[in-house]
């Protein structure tokens, strides 16, 4: 019954309309992708990892088309009289919360995974394959980082690859889990993605103005591999993003359970 | 297994509005009974309770021997639901609603479902979605996804509302199926003659209490025609028991 909710809990969130905003998001990140790398394969020496470690995913693309239209495609209306029927199938609000949440994750996850193909499909279309970094990526001048060249020389780029998804996916299901708790509380789920957009927005905003420092610890760009290591100052370090990633997201289903258990219908 | 309801000492209020008061019944394995009543007088919200949707203030309500309030998070079990409105999906088709409804239990095939909307006069091939239908189509699919489990409890708010003669009479064809499968049910509606004719014993509900329905005061043939007049009438503590 729990694997049947799970199944109906990722139909609800992938089915229909909702490939549209994955697509959009794929797409979006693959342009981004060789757009930033663009310039610099001038200069010679890249290869089809580069779009995707140094141009798609970005506090920009994060901010303002992946983070959003993520929201928008797994939004679920938890207050709609629907959930009622299918929270009697499941013979459990835990059950009913818990197989959400768990959509969510796969949802991020295969967003992530569409977003590293979609990106690294494109760039290995323009540009040759190779298993190591390219001479572009081993010189300061796309890295213009100490911190990230040092990375780079001791991971092979589908490591570093692998970790960028990974950390986009977890900042995906952290922010939709709270969205949705919020959606709980709020009666409307557009008021409660519009609230976590809003705080997402707010971040990316105070980086571009050189006021990081104000709000270093917003689920934001945190969730940006690059934020991590491309300057040499002492920023967030990435362990601690991913521990803090998993800790809210933790508190995210926890309070929404809380809240999910005591649930009425209708609202 | 078969279940019964019982229900006992149950008052609902929200904040200082009392929306029952007092109720107590008991729905054998096999019985229906009908509730009537004017909008507001607590019909569904007594279903909600049933279902275990909503928490009752006072008063313990039991589905086959599991007391709701044992464990508020956990629901009863096999319990089918219609209320108004049904509550589907409206950006899928129909067949796509079930089809995820009843991918949760596992229980029925593809070709069950698809039986089902063929049972209840709806195309299982159309690409129609719901947001489309008619208020009669969607009073159909809300009953197929009530009734294609084999609950052992059903609880149907309004489920006349919007149907023509033809479905009426189908209706009472499928919820004597059930009955005869021993589902307890417990229906609400506002005509007392339709509800009487279709039940077994009917009550009605004022001011968020229970009193037997007068059946005495249908008039004679309307409960066989299915007469579409309500009665408003009178608190007689009269049980009605049309067989």
């Amino acid at each position: 019954m729990i694997r049947g909710g799970f199944g109906t809990s990722l139909r609800l969130v992938l089915g229909g309309w909702r490939w549209f905003p994955l697509l959009a998001v794929v797409a979006g990140n693959a342009a981004a992708g060789l757009i930033n790398v663009g310039p610099l394969r001038l200069h010679g020496g890249a290869n089809a990892w580069d779009p995707l470690v140094f141009g798609g995913i970005t506090v920009q693309t994060f901010a303002l088309l992946t983070a959003p239209a993520f929201l928008i495609g797994t939004s679920r209306d938890m207050n709609r009289s629907w959930e009622h029927l299918l929270c009697l199938r499941l013979r459990n609000r835990r059950s009913w919360w818990g197989t959400d949440i768990l959509g969510l994750g796969a949802a991020a996850g295969l967003y992530g995974l569409a977003i590293g193909a979609g990106t690294f499909g494109l760039g290995l279309a323009e540009l040759p394959f190779a298993f190591t970094w390219s001479a572009l990526a081993q010189s300061r001048l796309a890295v213009g980082s100490t911190r990230l060249l040092v990375t780079l020389h001791s991971t092979p780029p589908w490591t570093v690859s692998l970790e960028m998804l990974g950390l986009l996916a977890l900042g995906l299901w952290l922010l939709a889990v709270l969205a949705r708790a919020a959606t709980l509380l709020m009666k409307s789920q557009w008021s409660a993605l519009a609230l976590i957009w809003v705080v997402v927005l707010g971040q990316y905003v105070l980086v571009q103005m050189g006021l990081a420092s104000i709000f270093p610890w917003g689920p934001g760009d945190q969730f940006v591999y690059l934020t991590h290591f491309a300057t040499d100052g002492g920023g967030i370090p990435f362990s601690w993003t991913v521990e803090y990633g998993l800790a809210l997201t933790l508190v995210g289903a926890v309070v929404g359970m809380a809240i999910a258990q005591r649930r009425e219908w209708p609202i | 297994m078969p279940l019964s309801i019982q229900v006992e000492h149950v008052a609902k209020r929200y904040g200082a509005t009392t929306v029952l008061d007092d109720v107590s019944l008991t729905v054998a394995s096999g019985q229906m009974i009908g509730l009537v009543g004017a909008n507001g007088t607590g019909k569904t919200t007594l279903l909600r309770l049933v279902a275990g949707l909503a928490r009752p203030t006072r008063g313990s309500i039991s589905l086959g021997g599991q007391n709701l309030a044992d464990d508020w998070a956990v629901l009863p079990v096999s319990v089918g639901v219609l209320f108004e409105p049904p509550g589907l999906l409206p950006n899928l088709t129909g067949l796509d609603n079930l089809l995820m409804l009843a991918a949760v239990r596992g229980q029925l095939k593809s070709a069950a479902v698809r039986g089902w909307m063929e049972k209840v006069g709806l195309d299982p091939l159309s690409r129609r979605r719901v947001g489309h239908y008619s208020q009669g189509m969607k009073k159909r699919l809300g009953l197929a996804q009530a009734l294609m489990e084999s609950p052992d409890v059903l609880l149907l708010d309004e489920p006349t509302n919007g149907l023509d003669p033809d479905g009426v009479a189908q209706l009472a064809t499928w919820l004597a199926e059930a009955q005869r499968g021993g589902a307890a049910i417990i229906l609400a509606g506002h005509d007392l003659a339709q509800m009487s004719r279709i039940c077994g014993e009917v009550w009605r509900m004022t001011d968020g209490r229970l009193v037997p329905a007068d059946i005495s005061l249908v008039v004679p043939g309307q409960a066989e025609e299915g007469g579409g007049s309500s009665v408003d009438r009178g608190n007689q503590g009269h049980e009605g028991c049309v067989t």
